[in-house]
């Protein structure tokens, strides 16, 4: 091109167009560099080879903790309504509600005094609590009524008034007069840190601190009220200055909760980890309930919270907090807000009433996972991409596999080891999640006492593998 | 009468007062001795093994009068003698808060308590540790606490109430083959043979002639009574705030004994080494977020037994790395020197000789 180029136009003219063809072929080759990276980095990771040492029986394994959902605000409405039927069949435990004080009019004023009318906000808590669920309420974002300049995301012109929408709050839902809900989360506000929701800081005019600190002024003078929690920071992430900030602050402080949007799913472990030993200095917050108040593999829309790459991401993460988790992780949401498009690209698990309510797969990972309630046993061998852990329950063990890729389709075949069974004949059953279910007959003989067999798990899928001895 | 009710007062006020002063005093002091009485051991604390045996390992907890809420324990052993399989919460810690993690030569859970309404009181398991033996020993070799690990306690603030621990013995004897025993659920330091799987599907760990920590050559004491602290933190003070962000940290044990320090918030583990005089100090290499921060110290003695002294301070916000400003190094500073005198004398020289 450069010799026709030389030979046909000006010097100037080459100059120019050979600098344009430069600047137009620069990103393609950086991101061809960047792709070639990726697939160089992402053919080093180590296959999976699963063993089960069925004798190595360890701690109780809990199927609860992942039964908790949270739902955004994207229409001011009871959004769960139409699908309650559907939620109530994922047995949710808790299901998280925030825009308390910007969807469901609740304050108002008249005069100098505040006035409450609950009855919106009472139809979405009581279709949580028809779905079996009880609810966690956001205390979010700043009643306009009282906010400075009517704007909900910033302080309010009196805290004072800020702890009275509190205290009647509580006082609705846990008090003894009111709702006489016991047991009911309050987390103060929604992702303080995001610009979105205000920007608030650790100091300075938008101190979440002082947010927090009227809010449990609030709470502490809630009158003839049930057990309660109150908690945060609801931050964006798990940050050690905002944990801290809150446990030394002084505040009644009953429970900690962040969100937690990770396509990794072995980071929600090292969360875990990372924050047990920010909290063993303090032994008055070591043991008070974390809750992971939001979860997904991305905050943003995405075309994945429509297919197996969602389901097979939940799934991974459940394994990483299978041992040493939470004491909830929500996942965030239900059900999509309108306007997502024919795929459903919202993060919901159900697409909204305008797009037929239709179940996405994510949606059925959590019943799923529940056969895998019973003892954990030792299983060894997890790969890069194949994870998993395996339990024991009335004699039938159990394997779950997960096959999730965050950044292609990666297939595997699992080799897998049952070791130290008892010399029989078993029920070798191999289901996945929305795939194919089969069984087949194995004898265990006394010479080996194993079963050996290959999985093939195909990218982002979810397996339970049944081990059954017959009588 | 006014005055002599004044006087009344006056001499009331002059007795009770040194009066509850020495009261809560004492207390506070009854109080300090009370909190260093938590001790780990593991048991049994002698173990006759073969190769290829599989047997498992209490980490046995004695709280004391403390009243425990949480348990990081950390097991170091001989990566060439034996392998952890798996290690779970003890019967005591209903709470697993940190999941086990077993890797070459070392074990790690943390476990906690199911509430802190209830917090643990008496003795029993923070853990279990399956473990096969690799390889036969010549002499006795140790599993030990490491010097990280951490016990906290209702009352106790951030300190570290473990005081003691006691690590266990094995001795591992026989030609039993790779492979081989593997203990029925539950059993302790019972070996049932089973056939073996095949080579190839059990992640072993490869052997090294060097081992990653210390090992007692003799067995250590059974006992799990506490010992006195030796091991001191003199600076910073307890609770002081300091204006450096790598603050230097230093205290004073036996002459020549190793002693391990853990700071938290940000965990980092350090191990140095006292002099003749007994002293030692770190500086971090990194500086430290502004706010609280925990140091836990840890001696070990040529058992393997250990002994651990906490304090905890605070960096105050914009604090600096020294309390000597830092004007940069020398040498960038000759270069750029340099170059600047080029770009000079090219400047002057270059004009004239194009003119």
């Amino acid at each position: 091109m450069a010799n026709f180029l030389e030979q046909n136009t000006s010097p100037k003219l080459t100059t120019i167009v050979s600098t344009i063809a430069l600047l137009a072929f620069l990103p393609l080759l950086l991101f061809g560099v960047y792709q070639a990276v990726i697939i160089v980095s992402r053919a080093t990771g180590t296959p999976a080879n699963i063993i089960v040492d069925t004798t190595s029986v360890l701690e109780p394994i809990s199927t609860d903790f992942y039964h908790a959902f949270a739902q955004g605000g994207e229409e001011s409405k009871d959004m769960l309504a139409p699908v309650a039927g559907d939620i109530r069949a994922l047995k949710p435990q808790l299901i998280r509600l925030d825009h308390l004080y910007d969807h469901y009019d609740v304050v108002g004023r008249s005069g100098n005094d505040l006035t409450f009318n609950f009855s919106k906000l009472d139809s979405a808590v009581d279709t949580i609590l028809a779905t079996g669920a009880k609810p966690l309420l956001a205390l979010s974002f700043m009643p306009s009524a009282i906010a400075r300049g009517g704007k909900i995301i910033d302080p309010p012109n009196n805290w004072d008034e800020w702890a009275l929408v509190v205290q009647r709050t509580i006082e609705h839902y846990s008090g003894k007069n009111g709702k006489n809900l016991s047991g009911i989360y309050y987390e103060v506000w929604n992702e303080p840190d995001l610009d979105q929701f205000g920007s608030w800081k650790l100091s300075g005019d938008k101190n979440y601190l002082t947010l927090y600190r009227y809010a449990a002024i609030g709470a502490s003078r809630a009158q003839n009220v049930n057990y309660f929690l109150l908690g945060g920071p609801a931050t964006t992430g798990l940050y050690q200055n905002w944990i801290l900030a809150l446990v030394t602050s002084g505040n009644r402080l009953d429970f900690l909760s962040w969100h937690s949007y990770l396509s990794d799913p072995k980071r929600f472990n090292d969360d875990q980890r990372n924050l047990i030993s920010w909290l063993l200095p303090y032994p008055n917050y070591t043991l008070i309930p974390k809750l992971i108040t939001e979860f997904g593999f991305t905050g943003n829309k995405s075309t994945g919270y429509g297919s197996m790459y969602a389901a097979a991401h939940t799934a991974a993460t459940i394994r990483q907090l299978i041992s040493g988790r939470p004491t909830y992780a929500f996942s965030f949401q239900p059900v999509d807000g309108p306007n997502q498009g024919a795929t459903g690209d919202g993060w919901g698990l159900i697409t909204h009433e305008d797009n037929g309510k239709k179940k996405k797969p994510r949606y059925f990972v959590y019943n799923f996972l529940d056969s895998m309630a019973g003892n954990r046993l030792a299983l060894f061998g997890e790969g890069t991409w194949v994870t998993g852990f395996s339990t024991v329950r009335d004699g039938t063990i159990r394997v779950m596999l997960t096959n999730f890729d965050s950044g292609g389709n990666h297939v595997e075949t699992v080799p897998i080891t049952w070791n130290n069974l008892e010399p029989g004949n078993y029920t070798y059953r191999e289901r996945f999640l929305l795939g194919r279910d089969v069984t087949f007959k194995e004898t265990v003989t006394n010479f080996d006492r194993r079963i050996v067999r290959q999985v093939y798990m195909p990218a982002q899928s979810v397996a339970i593998l049944e081990l059954t001895r017959q009588q | 009468m006014k005055k002599a009710s004044l006087l009344v007062v006056v001499l009331f006020m002059l007795v009770a007062i040194p009066a509850t002063v020495f009261l809560v005093g004492r207390n506070q002091e009854l109080r300090k001795r009370a909190a260093p009485a938590t001790s780990l051991s593991l048991t049994p604390s002698s173990i006759n093994k073969k190769v290829g045996d599989v047997f498992s390992v209490e980490a046995t907890i004695d709280t004391g009068p403390n009243q425990v809420v949480a348990a990081e324990i950390h097991l170091v052993f001989d990566p060439t003698k034996l392998e952890a399989q798996t290690i779970t919460n003890g019967s005591l810690f209903p709470n697993i808060l940190a999941s086990g993690i077993v890797d070459r030569g070392t074990a790690s859970i943390t476990v906690g308590a199911a509430n802190a309404v209830k917090p643990v009181t008496g003795a029993g398991a923070t853990a279990v540790v399956k473990f096969k033996a690799l390889d036969k020993t010549d002499a006795p070799v140790s599993i030990r606490f490491a010097a990280n690990t951490f016990v906290g306690s209702l009352g106790e603030g951030s300190n570290n109430v473990l005081t003691g621990t006691t690590p266990a013995s094995v001795t591992i004897t026989g030609t039993g083959g790779i492979g081989g025993p593997i203990a029925p659920s539950g059993a302790l330091a019972q070996a049932t043979p089973t056939p073996t799987i095949s080579s190839g599907q059990t992640p072993k760990p490869t052997p090294t002639p060097t081992l990653l920590t210390p090992t007692p050559t003799k067995s250590a004491s059974p006992s799990a009574q506490a010992t006195a602290s030796a091991v001191l933190i003199t600076s910073p003070i307890k609770d002081a705030s300091v204006i450096q962000s790598k603050p230097t940290i230093s205290g004073k044990s036996a002459p020549g004994a190793t002693v391990t320090l853990t700071i938290y918030s940000t965990p980092q583990t350090v191990v140095v080494t006292a002099d003749a005089s007994g002293n030692w100090s770190y500086t971090p290499a990194a500086p430290l977020d502004p706010g609280p921060h925990n140091v836990v110290a840890t001696a070990t003695d040529p058992t393997g037994g250990t002994q651990t002294t906490t304090t905890s301070f605070v960096v105050s916000p914009g604090a600096t790395q020294s309390a000597q400003p830092v004007s940069g190094t020398v040498e960038i500073t000759y270069v750029f020197i340099a170059i600047a005198v080029l770009f000079l004398i090219s400047g002057a020289v270059v004009p004239i000789v194009i003119r």
